[in-house]
């Protein structure tokens, strides 16, 4: 598996390097010292695994994750950080304490290695099983795009909507749209995309327009001219 | 003041006070008609106006007067006085009626006796009330003063406690971590870092104990803290240090500069890839001690970089030196050519 460490401190880059020895299955095949050298090895390495420590002289981890359009898989690397504890609500790999304990990142390779035995993970540019990165405040996610079911225009930004969760994220919805899979995500209008599988229920609405009810009860009108775009998707 | 004082004290001026009145009704009455009988029909009147200010007090007592704001006790203690002197001229003018019709053989009429006592009765009584409230009301006040310093006293202490630098758990870790690592690849420095590290940890402990320390105690620390941090940070990390000699004896707060520092490294260094200089000076200026920390950067980072930390750092040192110097010390915050200086002036000790 490739991965990459990013981390300002060149002893405990080397700590993890040696620490990774135990396990030839990851094979480290960049380090970035700040998150815009990650920025930059990122696209043309890309690696599916990132070792990423959160505080970093000039771009910490978060924002350097922000503006990443895809995040590969994330093992958070921390010396003392409440924070990174706290906020992640779920779908890291993992995050592990320095000075790290051996044993715990064996587990982490292990967890790493159940993950990848799973067919959907593919690194596949827009596949569903990308995931992206979500700050909201004090929250963070990595969310799967499997996941999200519906985006909506906000200004010049865009509310995410998964599970019971509807953070903003700054890129616009257009943005957005040029870099999803269209046989999955629909532009139901000018506010709003959703995602196909999370479709209830498809009735007729007024002027031959569409109405659907996603899984969750949210409602969207769709504009005329998708309607017709719907009905063809749908139609087999 | 114990109880037992307290007690005494007002049986002091209770019975003095009645002594006195007494003395001056009696006499001053039985001298100027010339008659032992007014005189020892005036010591009565003192004794009961003894015994009934007692019964008074009794209900005072009961009725929790005491515990009464000054508005509240307005009315309850205007009707007392009125009450109390009422019960007392009633007793004198019977005791007055029957004295001079035993003694002298005249019967005078009750209601002139009654009369005649009204207004001085009812102004003793006003007298003796206002002298027991006030002494009350002076008594509470002061003690309410006294637990209001305690307050603040032990308010101060918890403060300093909180605000007491102690090692960061960030860059405790972090150097931990890197001597891990330079265990394999220089074992000799990493053995150094290991008793530097120690040795910080035994400061903070002990040392943070004392509201101040020697500069020079202080600053070996220092030279510690620096040289974790290069491991840290490598050739990212420039440090340059300027100390008047006869300043090593001068008494600082224990890690306040390290505060300084490790501020200056998270909102200067540590925000640029490049990295930078740190520079600490401690000079004498204008009869304070001046300590003045610079960093490589810009007031616009660390303000922005301030709003997810909120300036912990710069507060911490503000509250610390406001406490410890009850606002002889200042802190100031300056921006010049592209670096960014911390500057806290304290008043010479030693």
């Amino acid at each position: 598996m490739r991965a990459m460490i990013v981390e300002d401190s060149r002893l405990a880059r080397n700590e993890l390097k040696t620490l990774l020895r135990d396990h030839p299955q990851i094979e480290i095949v960049g380090e970035a010292a700040n998150g815009k050298e990650a920025l930059d090895l990122i696209p043309a390495l890309a690696p599916e695994l990132l070792f990423l420590d959160i505080q970093m002289p000039g771009m910490g981890g978060f924002e350097m994750l922000e503006q990443l359009d895809w995040v590969p898989l994330i093992v958070f690397t921390t010396a003392y950080d409440e924070y990174a504890v706290k906020s992640f609500e779920f779908n890291t790999l993992d995050y592990l304490l320095k000075p790290i304990h051996p044993d715990r990142l064996a587990l982490t390779i292990k967890r790493l290695e159940e993950r990848q035995e799973k067919p959907e993970a593919s690194s596949v540019l827009k596949s569903e099983s990308h995931q992206i990165f979500v700050k909201d405040g004090e929250k963070c996610w990595i969310v799967k795009l499997a996941e999200i079911r519906l985006m909506e225009i906000h200004g010049n930004y865009t509310r995410i909507y998964f599970e019971n969760n509807k953070p903003l994220i700054l890129k616009s919805l257009n943005q957005l749209e040029s870099r999803l899979d269209p046989q999955q995500f629909f532009r139901a209008n000018r506010q709003q995309i959703i995602n196909l599988k999370w479709i209830a229920k498809l009735d007729p609405w007024l002027n031959g327009r569409l109405k659907v009810t996603l899984i969750n009860g949210e409602e969207v009108e769709i504009s005329r001219r998708q309607s017709t775009k719907l009905r063809e998707l749908l139609s087999f | 003041m114990p109880k037992t004082t307290k007690t005494r004290l007002f049986w002091t001026l209770h019975i003095l006070g009645w002594l006195i009145f007494t003395i001056v009704n009696g006499g001053v009455n039985g001298y100027f008609s010339g008659s032992k009988s007014v005189a020892l029909i005036n010591s009565l009147v003192g004794l009961w106006g003894f015994l009934i200010t007692l019964g008074y007090r009794r209900y005072i007592h009961k009725a929790g007067w005491k515990d009464y704001s000054l508005s509240q006790l307005v009315l309850p203690a205007l009707l007392g006085t009125l009450i109390v002197s009422c019960i007392w001229m009633a007793i004198s003018a019977l005791v007055a009626y029957y004295g001079i019709y035993y003694l002298e053989g005249q019967r005078v009429p009750l209601w002139i006796l009654f009369l005649n006592g009204t207004i001085s009765g009812l102004l003793i009584i006003a007298i003796w009330t206002a002298l027991y409230f006030s002494y009350h009301f002076f008594r509470r006040y002061t003690q309410a003063e006294v637990e209001k310093w305690k307050l603040e006293a032990t308010l101060k202490e918890a403060q300093l406690a909180g605000l007491r630098t102690q090692i960061n758990p960030h860059f405790m870790f972090n150097a931990l971590n890197n001597i891990r690592a330079l265990i394999l690849e220089d074992g000799h420095k990493a053995r150094l870092m290991l008793t530097h590290l120690s040795d910080l940890l035994r400061y903070s402990l002990a040392e943070t104990q004392h509201e101040r320390v020697s500069l020079k105690t202080d600053l070996e620390t220092i030279d510690y803290f620096m040289a974790l941090h290069s491991i840290q940070f490598e050739d990212k990390l420039q440090f340059q240090m300027e100390i008047e000699e006869e300043l090593q004896e001068v008494k600082v707060p224990p890690m306040l500069i390290q505060l300084m520092i490790e501020n200056a490294i998270k909102h200067g260094i540590s925000q640029q890839a490049e990295g930078g200089i740190i520079q600490l000076s401690i000079r004498k200026a204008q009869e304070k001690l001046s300590i003045s920390v610079k960093n490589t950067g810009t007031l616009a980072t660390t303000v922005e970089d301030s709003r997810a930390s909120a300036g912990v750092g710069v507060q911490n040192i503000k509250d610390r030196i406001a406490l410890l110097y009850n606002g002889e010390a200042h802190f100031s915050l300056t921006e010049e050519s592209g670096m960014v200086e911390a500057k806290v002036n304290l008043p010479l000790t030693s």
